[in-house]
């Protein structure tokens, strides 16, 4: 499919209101797409903590 | 037989390209090209649309015309069908249109957007450079735009429409900041995030201001670095549906439609009413121009410095077709919105400044052709331009006759002498003594070296001479 992807840029915002804009729907994609951003925020912050833990312990010994 | 060129402003879509020769305009096709040109054929919108002539009329061309030869190489890979359109009189670009004609120019994209939805097609862009002016009626000439609609992506052409036709819509509306000069210095268009910064404080109260513009920036802002077939993926499983793209261009045309731009007082907005001119003086010159088209028999005529069109009218009657040139926005938007509602086909108008007329732009200077190298006039008008040029522009005025003369044509051109009162106001704006070379005799002098001087007459009211030249030799 992406082989026939547009020639055009249409742009990672301007999708997104899009979906924001489309009303009653729209608001009920954004919904899903946000909620999916939150959680993938979420999970990339709980990465870094552990992340910086590990980074903290190892300077430690 | 000339061979076809390839027309420089239409390589940014791979499938589909455009080449221009003396038997014709014609489209190039890839293969996804064709089958995209294909489901709109069998459309009932084509057919609707071709015929009310908001579409250009597109047909398959001839394969084995010699003007075809150049179709080969136009695509990266061998072109599966070539099509012929109708041809379009005179060329014009955006930034050499009206609100009012930028505003239609949209509307009718979004038109054709929704119409292509009911179809299962879509339109894969949606620069206004897509539409041209025959006259003063807007139409759709790329046909390649239109291809088969994927379930569940958005419209791709959206943020190239705020950034061609509604952001500069919006910004002359609300900020009386013309868009010509915008869309000139920036082919692709306003981004969103300076549309914000042009659309601060009270103005973000317009409607449609804070999502289209404001929270538009912002989210590219927020996304910059989000992949885009990430987003498009997200979207599908969020069952992102035809019908919130259906329901953006409605309010989308809800919205363009209600864009409303008043000009401030313009200078010449008021000219007809206001002008030094008797009736008398008016009626003459009239006379004098319909003499020299009915002898000429032009094609194509230039009126420039058109100011409310009176004289484009008299050689459009002719049924020459007329560009009606003026500087002036205000002018320009009255002069189109009346010859929309008398329905004058053939006339077209531009906004176009003639001491710094359009040059060549974007990619190598040549996407964008320089007015003079999209067609000549068989018969130009210069009526109440010479002063402007000479005095307001500082053109010399061995410069003005020698750049008439350069265009070829035969034309009808007025001097006001010193002691008009539009010239004696012009002057009065300069140090004392200024542009001495701005002298009757002195003119005469130089158009006797360029042309044929075929006819002159001196006005009523003894300070405006009308001449009728034609090129030497």
């Amino acid at each position: 499919m992406d082989a026939l992807m547009a020639y055009l840029d249409p742009g990672s915002g301007s999708m997104i209101l899009q979906a924001i804009l489309g009303g009653v729907a729209g608001v009920v994609v954004a919904l899903k797409m946000f909620g999916r951003r939150v959680f993938s925020f979420l999970t990339f912050w709980k990465r870094d903590d552990a992340a910086a833990a590990a980074a903290e312990s190892k300077t430690d010994s | 037989m000339s061979r076809a060129g390839v027309e420089p402003g239409s390589f940014r879509d791979p499938d589909s390209r455009v080449l221009v020769s003396d038997e014709g305009v014609f489209r190039v096709l890839s293969e996804a090209g064709l089958a995209d040109w294909q489901a709109l054929a069998e459309s009932e919108l084509f057919e609707r649309a071709v015929a009310d002539g908001s579409l250009i009329a597109t047909r398959p061309a001839n394969g084995d015309s010699d003007a075809l030869r150049g179709a080969e190489t136009a695509l990266a890979d061998p072109p599966a069908a070539v099509l012929r359109h109708d041809r379009i009189p005179f060329v014009s670009y955006p930034y050499e249109w009206t609100f009012g004609m930028l505003r239609d120019a949209a509307l009718l994209e979004l038109d054709l957007l929704l119409a292509s939805l009911d179809e299962g097609l879509i339109l894969k862009d949606a620069t206004p450079y897509n539409v041209q002016f025959d006259g003063a009626r807007a139409v759709f000439i790329d046909v390649g735009s239109f291809e088969r609609l994927r379930e569940g992506e958005p419209w791709a052409g959206y943020r190239q429409f705020c950034m061609q036709a509604l952001y500069p819509l919006m910004i002359q509306a609300h900020r009386d900041i013309a868009l010509q000069p915008l869309l000139r210095g920036r082919l692709e268009g306003i981004p969103p995030t300076e549309a914000a910064r042009m659309l601060s404080g009270r103005h973000r109260l317009h409607r449609g201001v804070l999502t289209h513009v404001v929270l538009h920036a912002r989210l590219e802002r927020r996304y910059e670095k989000s992949a885009g077939d990430e987003v498009r993926g997200e979207l599908r499983k969020a069952r992102f549906g035809t019908e919130l793209i259906r329901a953006n261009a409605r309010r989308l045309r809800k919205l363009v439609s209600r864009l409303e731009w008043k000009p401030g007082a313009s200078a010449w907005a008021a000219y007809r009413t206001t002008s030094t001119y008797t009736d008398d003086d008016a009626s003459r010159k009239s006379k004098f121009v319909r003499a020299a088209v009915d002898r000429v028999g032009p094609s194509l005529t230039w009126d420039l410095g058109a100011n409310d069109g009176v004289h484009s009218r008299i050689a459009a009657e002719s049924g020459s077709y007329v560009l009606a040139l003026d500087s002036d926005h205000a002018t320009v938007e009255a002069l189109y919105r009346s010859l929309r509602e008398s329905g004058e086909p053939r006339v077209l108008p531009m906004v176009a400044d003639l001491a710094d007329p359009s040059p060549g732009l974007g990619w190598r200077n040549a996407e964008r052709r320089p007015l003079a190298d999209r067609g000549r006039p068989d018969l130009i008008l210069c009526l109440a331009l010479v002063h402007h040029l000479s005095i307001a522009a500082n053109v010399p005025l061995a410069e003005v006759v020698a750049w008439l003369a350069d265009l070829g044509a035969p034309a009808v051109i007025e001097f006001p002498t010193r002691e008009d009162p539009m010239v004696r106001r012009l002057l009065a704006a300069k140090r004392e003594g200024s542009h001495p070379d701005y002298d009757r005799e002195r003119f005469e002098r130089l158009l006797e070296e360029r042309f044929e001087v075929v006819r002159r007459e001196e006005l009523g009211s003894r300070t405006r001479h009308m001449y009728e030249v034609g090129p030497r030799g």
